[in-house]
């Protein structure tokens, strides 16, 4: 009877760990938040440092900053899947999880809608859940095809963001920033350049930005509203003197996710305010 | 001096057993936790010719063992330049990085992350970097080299100065070129300057360790000349050593010992400076022993500190340049403190 127990009990743990779900390590936040608006969280055993967790799944490990894993690190979670942005590297660490037997799959980094759809579609192939993935990603569909309206006012924004204290940069053309700036309806204030730079008093006075855009982070390390309005500069612009600044939570602006519609839509409405 | 020094004193049997045993801790520290015994059998089955293929034997066999490997190359020839240095200069505040060699190499491995969105696809190769900064760090050496060879000789004073001139213009036009980076060459940048030594697989490491070994020898060659010239260029030169040629050789060797590190791994400071001197601190100032013990501790020191960085935060990694300089820029400052007292 022992014996048949220990039998028993033994078949049913190798099929426990053969039904085991794959272990996941989620490289990139916006990646870890697909996951989460699909309920695909169960199988996460790692994350990396940008990415945001519920509290009950607070404690998970973090594999570092995502452009800068270490593969040992990563293996050391013992995953079947590394799931990720094409921005997730150093390109040596993907190419030696691969020689290590582990499937990585690295989805569109862009950011755009349709680059939120696609990254969402093919997020949900990886985990087995293509129709959630489908109907998760359709209002950002709809909305790539059908965008709001320019704003009447289409207010100049000006997107600043800051990692630490001082040194701020301001956003020109072609970042996250910028696109959520444009699908909400209003006018990027610096058109001059692509990506960031570092802010100077005299172009920020001559963008003339009538409203601030920062997110909670940014606006902490720039040491809150006070700090933003005490920039070399500031007063004079239309946004300085109105006190007019919006603040969104930093991946909820820039993620290009699940939520990204909804991100449009509260810009949208709180420029208008 | 001679009668009284045992035949093998304490350098020749102590520290190559504690290199062994440091490489042996460095393989075992790291985020995925391999116990001893699998190590051993690990290493057996891989000595045997029959290597496993489960995650553990492709952490240990083809990660950790080329990070070990290139981290006692670099460690060791790191060491070495600043043997160099500190016997060219007669100084032993000295380090490779006074010729300009690590912000010659910076700066190219700067200029070719920028322009590599523009160059044929030859030039963004995984060599390209590391074949960039070589070149970059040998030129600017050359160029401080140059300058200060007046008519076959080389004056110390004004290669200090020279290098200190390089120096500030390779990280002005660093600047500059941060400057006009975008963000993701911004990062690339960044990451390369502080420093790894996961970017070495095998292949590259059988390549450095034929090129390094030359150098090491021929270091080892100069032993006595480097001795005499402790005791300043004339005495050295009316005790027949050729000076000129010595200096020359003592630049060449430690800028391509040096410049092979770097272009692979990135800036790693502070090597060259204290292992040399924590040698000279144990073993006295001859070179017969400062030479291999340097080249020991060199290798036992690097490969111990990136088993630091693969623990400290994993499963996260910090960048070996930060712990090698946080580890030694205190202990520059206590040298410079106590050189104060003793003036």
């Amino acid at each position: 009877m022992v014996k048949i127990k220990i039998v028993l009990i033994t078949i049913l743990l190798f099929a426990g760990i053969s039904y085991a779900e794959t272990r996941v390590v989620s490289l990139g936040s916006v990646v870890t938040e697909t996951l989460q608006a699909l309920d695909a969280t169960d199988s996460l055993v790692a994350v990396d440092a940008s990415s945001e967790l519920s509290d009950e799944q607070s404690s998970l490990p973090r594999v570092g900053y995502y452009r800068m894993v270490s593969t040992e690190g990563v293996l050391s979670t013992r995953p079947d899947l590394v799931l990720g942005t094409e921005d997730a590297g150093p390109p040596h660490v993907i190419k030696q999880l691969r020689q290590a037997g582990v499937d990585v799959e690295l989805v569109t980094a862009e950011k755009s809608l349709e680059g939120a759809v696609t990254r969402i579609v093919d997020i949900g192939k990886k985990v087995g859940k293509q129709e959630q993935a489908l109907a998760l990603a359709q209002p950002l569909k709809e909305r790539a095809e059908n965008p709001v309206e320019v704003l009447p006012s289409a207010p100049k924004v000006l997107f600043l963001y800051a990692r630490g204290a001082g040194a701020p940069m301001v956003s020109g053309t072609k970042t996250g920033a910028a696109e959520m700036i444009r699908l909400a309806g209003a006018e990027n204030s610096v058109a001059g350049f692509e990506g960031y730079r570092p802010l100077t008093a005299e172009s920020l006075v001559a963008s003339k930005p009538e409203v601030i855009l920062v997110t909670t982070n940014g606006l902490e390390a720039m040491g809150g509203k006070d700090g933003v309005w005490s920039l070399p500069g500031m007063s004079h612009t239309p946004a300085g003197k109105e006190k007019k600044i919006v603040v969104m939570e930093d991946t909820f602006l820039l993620n290009f996710g699940p939520r990204t519609v909804d991100a449009v839509d509260q810009l949208r409405s709180r420029l208008t305010e | 001096m001679r009668a009284i020094e045992p035949r093998f004193p304490l350098w020749t049997w102590g520290l190559p057993l504690l290199l062994v045993v440091s490489w042996g801790m460095s393989l075992s520290l790291g985020a995925f936790k391999i116990p001893p015994l699998e190590m051993v059998r690990i290493l057996w089955e891989a000595f045997r010719g029959q290597p496993g293929d489960d995650v553990a034997s492709s952490v240990l066999l083809s990660l950790r063992l080329s990070r070990v490997g290139f981290g006692a190359l670099a460690g060791a020839g790191l060491a070495l330049g600043g043997v160099c240095m500190q016997a060219l200069f007669r100084n032993p505040l000295a380090d490779p990085g006074l010729m300009g060699l690590s912000s010659g190499a910076a700066l190219a491995a700067a200029a070719l992350t920028i322009s590599a969105g523009s160059l044929p696809e030859v030039m963004v190769h995984p060599l390209a970097i590391p074949a960039t900064a070589f070149l970059g760090g040998l030129f600017t050496t050359g160029l401080v080299y140059r300058v200060s060879n007046r008519g076959g000789r080389i004056r110390v004073e004004s290669m200090l100065l020279m290098g200190i001139a390089v120096n500030a213009l390779c990280g002005a036009l660093i600047g500059v070129l941060l400057l006009v980076a975008d963000d993701a060459q911004l990062r690339n940048i960044t990451f390369w300057s502080f420093g790894s030594l996961g970017r070495v697989g095998g292949t590259a490491m059988a390549g450095l360790g034929v090129a390094l070994l030359p150098a090491f020898v021929l270091v080892w060659m100069l032993r006595h000349p480097m001795n005499l010239l402790l005791s300043g260029e004339a005495d050295a030169a009316s005790l027949g050593v050729h000076v000129e040629r010595t200096k020359a050789l003592l630049v060449g060797c430690s800028c391509w010992m040096v410049s092979l590190v770097v272009a692979w791994s990135g800036l790693i400071g502070f090597v060259g400076l204290v292992i040399p001197h924590i040698t000279r601190l144990i073993f006295g100032p001859s070179h017969r022993t400062l030479v291999p013990a340097s080249l020991m501790l060199g290798a036992m020191f690097l490969p111990l500190a990136d088993g630091l960085c693969r623990t400290v935060i994993a499963p996260a990694e910090l960048p070996i340049g930060m712990v090698t300089a946080l580890m030694g820029t205190p202990f520059f400052i206590y040298l410079l403190i106590r050189r104060g007292v003793r003036a």
